[in-house]
């Protein structure tokens, strides 16, 4: 395949472990400092970028108040090895935050605008937890019970007939691919290690994902109450992505400007799409934003060879599986190394992290197009098709 | 003047602009009686007539807007046949939809409260201006029932779904901010605009500056949302709904399916569902016992309400700043009174501000209060060490220790610095009030005024009146718990008054339960599985076993012959344990952390009480539901039979509010009456064995041979 000059490429995508949210490995870290890690990370495995010409760097964050209220982005900039002359700016899609910055930063490269972005996100959720309810006339046209994860799952577990036992096995699975890839050491070559603490306190480089260092049980897993107090209420704190802190980075270019800097790119973007639906039903967001995107490019999902989809909960992945006609193939393609059920969900983060750990997983595991998708809150869906380079 | 009726009024307020006002000559309160709602009906129907009609708006002569349908309607309603229910509520609801459908724009003028039927006349208008101190709730899921007259169809409309299933289904308050912020509430100013702003709107509408058209329109339509969120509204509610309405009451939960059924629908079909759903629900078991209740609750309310205006409370004295003297300190400070606390101990001073300080931040945190509101509040309370400072207030209350020397000797010094006019009260829950008189110099000007504890959310007062105190007195002191945001009973000066008396009654059968060998875990099975929110033995680890084990010592030495226990009691056992409840850790239940404060049972605990078991029973579930409820009943029938309380309504009322009598049974009274006096009394019979406690007062007694009931109480009071 021939590269055209104009083709978006990512010549780099690394992540900072996941930690536990509130009381985990970061918490005397913040979403600005974890950021700058990974930007610098990213900086220093490419010593070939010249810093200076980067475009814009943007972030994806959603819970922008306290101290990640204030363009968060610019000063996660200003923290890093990046010049003071690179711009910087914040971008909210909820769960899709990271992911519509990568879209945006292959826009701008399209359109002629600018040939090198560093875009990403990062979350630490219970530090800055949403506190602003939306304005309480939304009710007049959806429920607000729109923006609870848990609320949603166990509405699209009735619709689509996602029973408990179902739901769990998938969490299990979950966290069995996610441990599994870690013995492997499937992780590494993404992983940035960043100076955390243990449990007393005491300093340690924390190397791994903070959830994956004990395995789950299906005897834990039967052992959680439903969230909700509904009749035959079936979600679960297990069969929920729970709460996590984390950064992740992406160094994006023109096929053109990776050639003039020496840079080898790891993929191009074949397609990006991006869709609304129904805020009763977010998690279902993905589902039409993978069948435009595939109308786009005029290929159907038996093409694709490696799919990532953002878990917000076992019900909405299981419900959006069923959508496409997917759930015969999730054992050889989908969500091979697990997903947010078992190493947490830091919002602002998660569209950037299922792209890097799906360009990594490409390679090893010999996939040619990667797709890469996610539902985000009150009815939203972002995907990206990857095409692999080397 | 178009229209002068003894309820209703309708005036031009010029260039075509006309003013309905709800003016009841008859009383101090607006509802919606039968005749009100008939002159209602006329007025529409005049205004219809009315050439060159521009605009209406509808305001209130009184304090509050209108409270609601009238108590003696609701009765009727739970005893008609539902296919006239459903026609007779048509009545109303048509007066509204031609409230709605006027050729000219509507707004409605709210100072005060609008409850119920009032709220739903306000959701008919167009646009809807609140004073500050505005107020406005559907109580009636609290009655067993749904709203009647629409306004499940108009407020999920009006304010979506969501908001509507939390008002609807929990009946609260909801205060003219939140009115505000929900759009409920076009606009809110203080009370003194509050007409003014009224009719610029209405003026401005008229001219077609706002156009009231979309608003009408969004009220007869299905809601502009999903099945699937409409499904995510109701069912994401359904948990938390079921869990505040308890299993008792059906009607929170029915006020979900309704929502969920109508939701959907055009406005016609919608009310229609209503109807249907309503008219089920007046036909349960429960709803006549809490709309008797409800009545109740409103008579009694009535009575002091009318001496709220008495007094104008500008500034109250409170004596001791411990936890009930600082407690009633913040209580007045919250309902605007200036309060001067005193105490003897400069610590205790800066303790008592430092809870209030933090209980009230606690309330900023979670958005009940606005910041600036707690300083407010703060502000009005003024710590001193000396007695001078007596010299300005209104009324005084002494919260001091409760022991009879050290109260007395603190009233008399009290009284020497108060203005002439001032009363004086004392908080005591058992020291006869008329002893505590003796040493004063103006007794008639002195009463008791008992609150409980917590003093911020239990909604209930015993005011004591003592042989010598005025009715003057008493008034205000009514006025004072009122303004006090709680609901006053009058008892007479007597040992325990009538809550304590009556909850001791309860606790002594349950301690004789026990020494028949039952286990006292399962009597609170039972007892909450009957409807109390804590069974008996929860409910002393919760007052405190030494607490609860002197007020029973005081009421044995007072009526000997029933509340003494013969021997050692469970009480003296778990005290002589140190075991004394919640605040210890460990009394009938264990209270860990995380344990929840309903507590952990003891397994150690038959073991401490074992020897205590005078003779194993046998005891039926039944029994023990029996021989807990009797001697509670009887008790209440004595203290009424001696005149130490007004009325069986205001013994009910006490025994829901301050005793934890399950509401959908709707009081002592009101079971006596439903299961016929000479039925309890035979019933009563069975237990006489065991104790005078099982023996029905002289009247009781009297009456069930003569085939009376209560219910003539009232009869005989409105003669």
């Amino acid at each position: 395949m021939k590269l055209r000059p104009t083709d978006v490429v990512v010549i780099d995508a690394v992540r900072s472990p996941l930690g536990r949210s509130g009381d985990g490995c970061f918490r005397q870290l913040n979403a600005e400092r974890l950021s700058a890690r990974v930007i610098d990370a990213l900086l220093s495995r490419n010593p070939e970028l010249d810093p200076f010409t980067v475009e814009d760097l943007i972030w994806g964050c959603t819970s922008q108040v306290g101290e990640q209220g204030g363009n968060m982005a610019r000063v996660a900039l200003l923290l890093s090895s990046l010049p003071q002359t690179v711009p910087a700016q914040t971008v909210n899609r909820l769960a899709a935050s990271s992911m519509t910055a990568l879209h945006l930063a292959a826009q701008g490269i399209l359109s002629g605008a600018g040939d090198c972005y560093i875009v990403g996100g990062a979350e630490c959720k219970l530090r800055s937890a949403i506190t602003e309810e939306p304005d309480p006339t939304l009710g007049r046209v959806t429920a607000r019970a729109a923006a609870n994860p848990a609320a949603v799952a166990e509405l699209l577990a009735h619709t689509h007939a996602v029973d408990r036992q179902l739901q769990d096995s998938y969490a299990l699975r979950s966290h069995e691919r996610a441990r599994r890839t870690l013995q492997e050491g499937g992780w590494e070559s993404e992983l940035v290690p960043i100076e955390g603490v243990d449990a007393h306190g005491y300093m340690r480089l924390i190397g791994g994902d903070e959830w994956l260092q004990e395995p789950i049980s299906q005897e834990q897993l039967d052992g959680c109450r439903p969230l909700l107090k509904m009749d035959g209420g079936s979600v679960t704190t297990g069969n929920l992505s729970a709460a996590a802190d984390g950064a992740s980075a992406l160094l994006l270019m023109s096929a053109e400007r990776a050639q003039l800097s020496a840079l080898k790119p790891r993929a191009r973007i074949r397609a990006m799409a991006l869709t609304a639906c129904d805020p009763a039903v977010a998690g279902l967001g993905a589902v039409t934003a993978v069948e435009k995107l595939l109308d786009r490019c005029n290929l159907t999902l038996a093409d694709i060879d490696l799919i990532e989809l953002h878990e917000e909960s076992a019900a909405q992945v299981l419900a959006v599986l069923k959508e496409l006609d997917l759930t015969e193939r999730l054992d050889d393609r989908i969500n091979l190394c697990g997903g947010a059920i078992a190493l947490g969900d830091p919002l602002g983060c998660s569209g950037a992290r299922i792209c890097t750990t799906l360009l990594h997983q490409m390679p090893r595991r010999g996939a040619n197009l990667g797709l890469a998708m996610t539902s985000a809150g009150m009815g939203q869906g972002v995907a990206t098709l990857f095409e692999r380079l080397s | 003047m178009l229209m002068q009726g003894q309820f209703v009024r309708v005036v031009s307020v010029g260039s075509g602009l006309y003013e309905l006002v709800f003016d009841n000559r008859h009383d101090s309160i607006n509802t919606l009686s039968q005749s009100c709602i008939d002159e209602f009906g006329d007025a529409i129907m005049l205004l219809r007539d009315v050439e060159n009609l521009r605009g209406v708006m509808i305001t209130s002569d009184h304090e509050d807007f209108i409270l609601g349908g009238d108590a003696a309607e609701f009765d009727r309603h739970v005893r008609i046949a539902k296919h006239e229910l459903i026609a007779l509520l048509e009545e109303m609801k048509s007066w509204l939809s031609r409230l709605e459908q006027l050729p000219v724009p509507t707004v409605v003028a709210i100072a005060g409260d609008a409850s119920g039927g009032g709220f739903e006349l306000a959701l008919a208008c167009d646009y809807r201006v609140l004073s500050t101190n505005a107020r406005v709730r559907l109580p009636h899921v609290r009655r067993g029932l749904i709203p009647a007259w629409g306004g499940s169809v108009r407020l999920p409309r009006l304010v979506g779904l969501d908001s509507a299933i939390d008002w609807i289904c929990t009946g609260r308050y909801v205060a003219a901010e939140e009115a505000l912020r929900t759009g409920l509430a076009s606009v809110v100013v203080s009370s003194s605009h509050l007409r003014e702003a009224a009719l610029d709107l209405l003026g401005r509408c008229a001219e077609g500056e706002f156009d009231c058209h979309s608003l009408r329109q969004r009220k007869q339509q299905a809601l502009p949302m999903s099945k699937l969120a409409i499904t995510l509204a109701v069912e994401s509610a359904r948990g938390r709904v079921a869990r505040i309405a308890g299993k008792h009451n059906p009607a929170a939960v029915q006020a979900l399916d309704v929502l969920l059924e109508q939701a959907p629908l055009a406005a016609e079909q919608a009310m229609a569902v209503e109807a249907r759903y309503y008219a089920e629900l007046a036909s349960s078991e429960i709803t006549p016992a809490l709309t008797a209740l409800f009545r109740s609750e409103l008579q009694t309310k009535r009575r002091a309400q009318a001496e709220l205006k008495r007094f104008d409370f500008r500034c109250v004295g409170v004596l001791g700043a411990g936890v009930m003297g600082r407690a009633i300190a913040a209580q007045a400070a919250l309902n605007t009174m200036r309060v001067v606390m005193m105490d003897a101990k400069d610590r205790q001073l800066v303790d008592a501000l430092e809870e209030t300080s933090s209980r009230l931040s606690r309330k900023v945190e979670q958005k009940k209060l606005a910041a600036e509101e707690r300083v407010r509040i703060l502000m009005r309370i003024r710590p001193t060490l000396c007695h001078q400072e007596f010299a300005g207030v209104d009324l005084a209350i002494e919260a001091v220790i409760e022991d009879p020397g050290v109260k007395a000797s603190a009233l008399a010094m009290i009284e020497k610095h108060l203005p002439e006019n001032a009363i004086l009260a004392t908080n005591t829950s058992a020291i006869p009030v008329s002893g505590l008189a003796r040493g004063l110099k103006r007794p008639e000007q002195f009463c008791g005024i008992h609150f409980f504890n917590p003093v911020s959310t239990k909604p209930l007062v015993e005011v004591v009146r003592a042989a010598k105190t005025s009715d003057e007195t008493l008034g205000r002191a009514l006025g004072f718990a009122i303004a006090m945001g709680k609901t006053p009973v009058v008892v007479r000066d007597c040992p325990g008054f009538f809550v304590n008396r009556v909850l001791h009654s309860y606790l002594q059968a349950f301690l004789f339960l026990l020494r028949d060998g039952v286990d006292p875990y399962r009597v609170d099975r039972l007892m909450e599985e009957y409807g109390w929110s804590l069974g008996p033995a929860r409910t002393l680890d919760k007052l405190g076993i030494d607490t609860s084990l002197n007020a029973s010592r005081m009421l044995a030495a007072a009526y000997p012959e029933r509340l003494s226990f013969p021997g050692e009691s469970a009480l003296d056992r778990l005290r002589a344990l140190r075991r004394l409840g919640r605040k210890s850790g460990l009394g009938f239940y264990r209270y860990a952390k995380g344990a929840g404060y309903k507590g952990l049972p003891d397994l150690g605990l038959a073991a401490e009480l074992e020897d205590l078991v005078v003779r194993q029973q046998e005891v039926s579930d039944r029994e023990i539901v029996e021989r807990m409820m009797i001697p509670l009943k009887i008790e209440a029938a004595r203290v009424l039979e001696e005149g130490n309380i007004g009325s069986p309504a205001e013994a009910d009322i006490a025994l829901v509010l301050g005793v934890g009598y399950p509401a959908f049974r709707g009081g002592a009274f009101y079971a006596l009456d439903r299961e016929g006096l000479g039925r309890f009394v035979a019933r009563c019979q069975k237990y006489s064995e065991l104790g005078p406690i099982y023996l029905p007062g002289l009247q009781l007694r009297e009456w069930a041979s003569a085939g009376r009931s209560y219910r003539e109480w009232e009869a005989r009071d409105e003669a």
